[in-house]
């Protein structure tokens, strides 16, 4: 097929007005055209206008249900995930029984940005309510790493600092994670000069009842892809 | 109960427990979020923040209700399609690529195939092109309790739609609203199919124009 007529047909596919046939031969063409892709995207923002006309009345019954079956539901994985996952990179041969045991129970996995926001991690040690604990490496680790582990609830914010922390590859980075009811994402980071690190993150452990820190390719994970190498139990 | 002490973790007697469900916290939707927020909700509800899907449906559930209830007409079958597409939306919202359009777009796109695919199912095209023409719009005037911003919105559609011509106009609903394929349409209007091409390539061209003209 010539180009033409297939930007000819993106208007077709905007409105939905195609047979199960033309619909999945202009998929095929959509992958390979950034033409049609770009026609395409103009058409159906005109016809969301026509379903933005259409706005009604959302009942309550309809959104709690609809809120309460996303709980349950699982997610298709984010395709930076699959990409990493795809390479196998060489730290996943090293997954023990414990990181599977994790997956099978996470259910619910929160991702939580790190950002300082303006709190310094003199803020977090010098606020009045600051609670520090110390971090050491488990079994897993056999470098000496020791650190602190601060946090305050007036600050809202955390500071992880750490010593001796080995260096990890230019595609992979260290990760903090909150474990608590849910094991929750939290700050990615690598180490700087001398193998040490500090990280300020906008949150608290909340019911966090300790935080571990794993290996994660670059742009970190979802969930832990490897055993806990270092960690901090936050309600003795 | 797995305890984490015998594998590995240096934890005590820390036991994982089944996850608490519905720790979402249902926020008021801003007072008229832009689509740059739709994008960004969409973006986060990928990593599974549930806060950022509730806005989201705040946003956009109108809208996929009301195209559901358009097309379908059938209430609460068009209660059930745009459940699942509410639920899709959350599932493959990694697919989202906002190089590629708007979360809107992405969205309504997919709650309009979804009700255009249960139409066809239940009615022959005669049927739904007779239904086109007989009845109006279910997102009547009568509906109160929206959102003034919302209502201003769906003015300005509706003013940007009385632009198009009747040729362009009637094309188009029997497509969007109605559930025809070209081929149909150029059946039913007794018309080449390659006019039928252009009047929707134009009337959503249009409809887009005046729509933006209009803000």
């Amino acid at each position: 097929m010539t180009h033409d007529p297939m930007t000819e047909q993106a208007a077709a596919y905007a409105l939905n007005a195609m047979s199960e046939q033309e619909r999945t031969e202009f998929e095929a063409h959509l992958e390979t055209c950034p033409e049609c892709q770009h026609v395409l995207a103009d058409l159906q923002e005109g016809a969301a206008l026509l379903g933005r006309a259409e706005a009604g009345d959302v009942p309550e019954l309809f959104r709690r249900r609809v809120l309460n079956a996303i709980a349950d539901e699982p997610q298709e994985p984010a395709t930076s995930v699959e990409a990493a996952a795809a390479v196998r990179p060489p730290w996943r041969t090293r997954i023990t029984g414990i990181a599977a045991v994790l997956v099978a129970v996470m259910a619910t996995v929160a991702v939580v940005a790190a950002l300082t926001g303006g709190t310094t991690a003199g803020d977090v040690r010098t606020a009045a309510d600051a609670v520090v604990v110390a971090v050491a490496p488990t079994p897993d680790l056999t470098a000496e790493v020791d650190g602190t582990f601060t946090y305050s609830e007036t600050e809202s914010a955390s500071v992880l600092t750490l010593a001796g922390l080995p260096a990890v590859g230019d595609d992979a980075t260290y990760q903090l994670w909150f474990v608590g009811e849910v094991i929750e994402a939290s700050a990615t980071f690598t180490p700087g000069d001398g193998n040490a690190v500090e990280v300020v993150i906008d949150r608290t452990p909340g019911d966090a009842g300790l935080i571990g820190i794993t290996v994660e390719p670059s742009g970190g994970s979802l969930q832990p892809t490897t055993p806990i190498l270092i960690t901090a139990e936050l309600d003795a | 109960m797995t305890t984490l002490a015998a594998s590995g973790w240096n934890t005590g007697s820390l036991a994982l427990r089944r996850p608490q469900r519905h720790r979402w916290t249902v926020t008021e939707p801003a007072p008229a979020p832009g689509a740059d927020d739709l994008d960004r909700w969409l973006v986060e509800s990928a990593s599974g923040r549930q806060d950022s899907f509730a806005r989201l449906f705040d946003a956009v559930a109108p809208a996929v209700l009301g195209v559901a209830r358009r097309v379908i007409r059938d209430h609460a079958m068009a209660e059930e399609v745009a459940q699942e597409v509410m639920l899709e939306v959350w599932r493959s919202a990694a697919r989202f690529d906002p190089a590629r359009g708007r979360a809107t777009s992405w969205i309504l796109t997919t709650a309009h195939r979804r009700a255009v695919d249960r139409v066809r199912r239940e009615e022959s095209a005669r049927t739904r092109a007779d239904k086109v023409g007989r009845l109006e719009s279910t997102a009547t005037e009568d509906v109160v309790s929206e959102a003034a911003i919302e209502a201003d919105d769906r003015g300005r559609v509706r003013r940007a739609l009385e632009r198009l011509t009747d040729l362009q106009r009637q094309t188009i609903e029997l497509a969007y609203y109605g559930g025809l394929t070209q081929s149909e349409i150029a059946t039913h209007l007794d018309t080449p199919l390659g006019t039928i091409k252009s009047r929707m390539r134009d009337g959503l061209g249009t409809l887009r124009s005046a729509y933006e003209e209009s803000a």
